[in-house]
């Protein structure tokens, strides 16, 4: 490595005193650390710069404390899944676990989440995922069995405590004209009380007369995307 | 042995071999295990460095700060709060299984007259590592009010493929609102061994004297909250 401390340099016919001999030694006993030696990473593209150590029975050894550093970079590249070792956030996608309920007439088409005559709720525990850095949280929920008309959507965004409540909340309503995916957005600022328990609440409102879709509707799936941590990082 | 230079008195003849011999010095001191480290103490060993991110790197200068760039996405990556750590507290939510066991469907799936297990399976376990863990059982309706009575039991398969079980109660009370949560705790002698399935089955009584609840839409969820290890 090339250091980034300097030789104090002796004009020609210096006398050798101990005082220079000794201080000229002396430097680089003072300067061997790693806070002081450079690292040879000059610009984006050193930065960049990984090595494979390959795998067991077939590993890369190494010539130098750079090579290791770089092989630890590669590895961590390789966890993550990521352009760069240090690649920083992007927007993540992750589905939610959909509780739904047994309800309905018992049909032959079987239990509905949605008639079109009742007002039903299907509810998502949410946790903020570990990965998550900033910004919003946009939900998309995708349905079947919707061919024709509006929807009349709440979207609510609640959350408990052990034995109470926590009235902090969100509650968008809007009337979704025929189509997939139906999104709603909140902010993380609702959810940043300590210890609550949110719940992301999807209720079709049938009864309200914007609601002209005649049909039963099933929620196929729900999932979130934010601003995240890309690559393996720990999520729930 | 430290890497020291011997310092020459005044007067002392430069022979070949101090010449030779301090110079050699540096080059036999010049390998990484005598490389100083400013990892010294615990907040050294704790340092990282943000490296930026693609187009606003942030270069290091030096191998310390380098290695704190390391250090630092290994942190970031795992959630923890140093880079070196083992665990972390880990919330997950539980995958769920309405179990309906008469023939209610059709009014209710759980209410005041019928019947319905709720299983939540607890996949995770491979992470686990040790200690008592908690659930949270959830509830939520849109329109009733009163208290709800539970039997809760654990299950598990053991290692000689027979289910071992615990059961208690719990109350959930309610005031008049639509939402609160109940805390499980779930002792550590009942968490089965990594990758084992692990259930939570809840039924509602509702003929217990503490159920007072009237037939009402309710909904289920639970999170599970265990000491994790970081990284799997």
């Amino acid at each position: 490595m090339t250091t980034t401390y300097t030789h104090d340099s002796q004009p020609t016919g210096t006398a050798l005193s101990d005082i220079v001999y000794n201080r000229a030694h002396l430097n680089h006993v003072t300067n061997f650390k790693g806070s002081t030696l450079s690292s040879e990473v000059a610009n984006a593209t050193a930065m960049q710069t990984t090595i494979d150590p390959g795998e067991s029975g077939t590993e890369v050894t190494t010539a130098s404390v750079l090579e290791d550093l770089r092989q630890l970079a590669f590895i961590i590249k390789e966890m993550r899944q990521t352009a760069q070792w240090y690649s920083g956030t992007t927007t993540l996608s992750k589905e939610l676990l959909l509780f739904v309920h047994p309800f309905g007439s018992p049909s032959a088409d079987g239990p509905w989440l949605w008639e079109s005559t009742t007002q039903y709720s299907v509810v998502s525990p949410f946790l903020v995922p570990s990965d998550y850095v900033s910004g919003d949280f946009t939900v998309t929920y995708s349905t079947l069995g919707w061919t024709s008309g509006n929807l009349r959507l709440t979207f609510i965004v609640r959350k408990a405590v052990d034995g109470a409540v926590v009235s902090d909340e969100v509650t968008t309503t809007q009337t979704i004209t025929f189509g997939n995916p139906v999104t709603f957005t909140f902010s993380a600022d609702v959810l940043a009380i300590t210890g609550t328990q949110p719940i992301l609440i999807l209720r079709r409102d049938s009864q309200n007369a914007a609601d002209t879709s005649t049909d039963h509707i099933y929620v196929q799936d729900v999932s979130v995307s934010y601003t995240g941590y890309p690559g393996g990082r720990e999520v729930y | 042995m430290p890497y020291v230079h011997t310092k020459r008195a005044k007067g002392t003849t430069l022979t070949q071999a101090i010449y030779d011999g301090d110079h050699e010095n540096h080059i036999t001191y010049g390998e990484a295990q005598y490389l100083r480290t400013d990892s010294t103490s615990v907040p050294g060993l704790q340092a990282t460095l943000n490296p930026g991110a693609v187009g606003s790197e942030v270069i290091p200068a030096t191998a310390t700060e380098y290695l704190r760039q390391l250090r630092y996405v290994l942190k970031t990556r795992q959630a923890s709060d140093q880079w070196y750590q083992k665990t972390i507290e880990k919330v997950e939510p539980l995958h769920f299984f309405p179990v309906v066991r008469s023939s209610v469907l059709g009014s209710h799936g759980w209410d005041s007259s019928g019947t319905v297990t709720y299983i939540f399976n607890w996949y995770g376990t491979d992470t686990y590592a040790g200690g008592n863990a908690e659930i949270r059982l959830g509830i939520w309706n849109s329109t009733g009010s009163g208290d709800v009575f539970y039997n809760i039991s654990y299950a598990h398969l053991s290692s000689g493929s027979t289910w071992v079980t615990s059961h208690s109660t719990q109350l959930i009370t309610r005031s008049n609102t639509n939402i609160t949560t109940m805390l499980v705790n779930v002792s550590s002698s009942i968490i089965p061994s990594p990758g084992t399935p692990f259930c939570l089955l809840i039924d509602r009584d509702p003929a217990h004297a503490s159920d007072t609840s009237a037939g009402d839409e309710i909904l289920h969820w639970a999170n599970v909250t265990y000491n994790a290890y970081v990284g799997r």
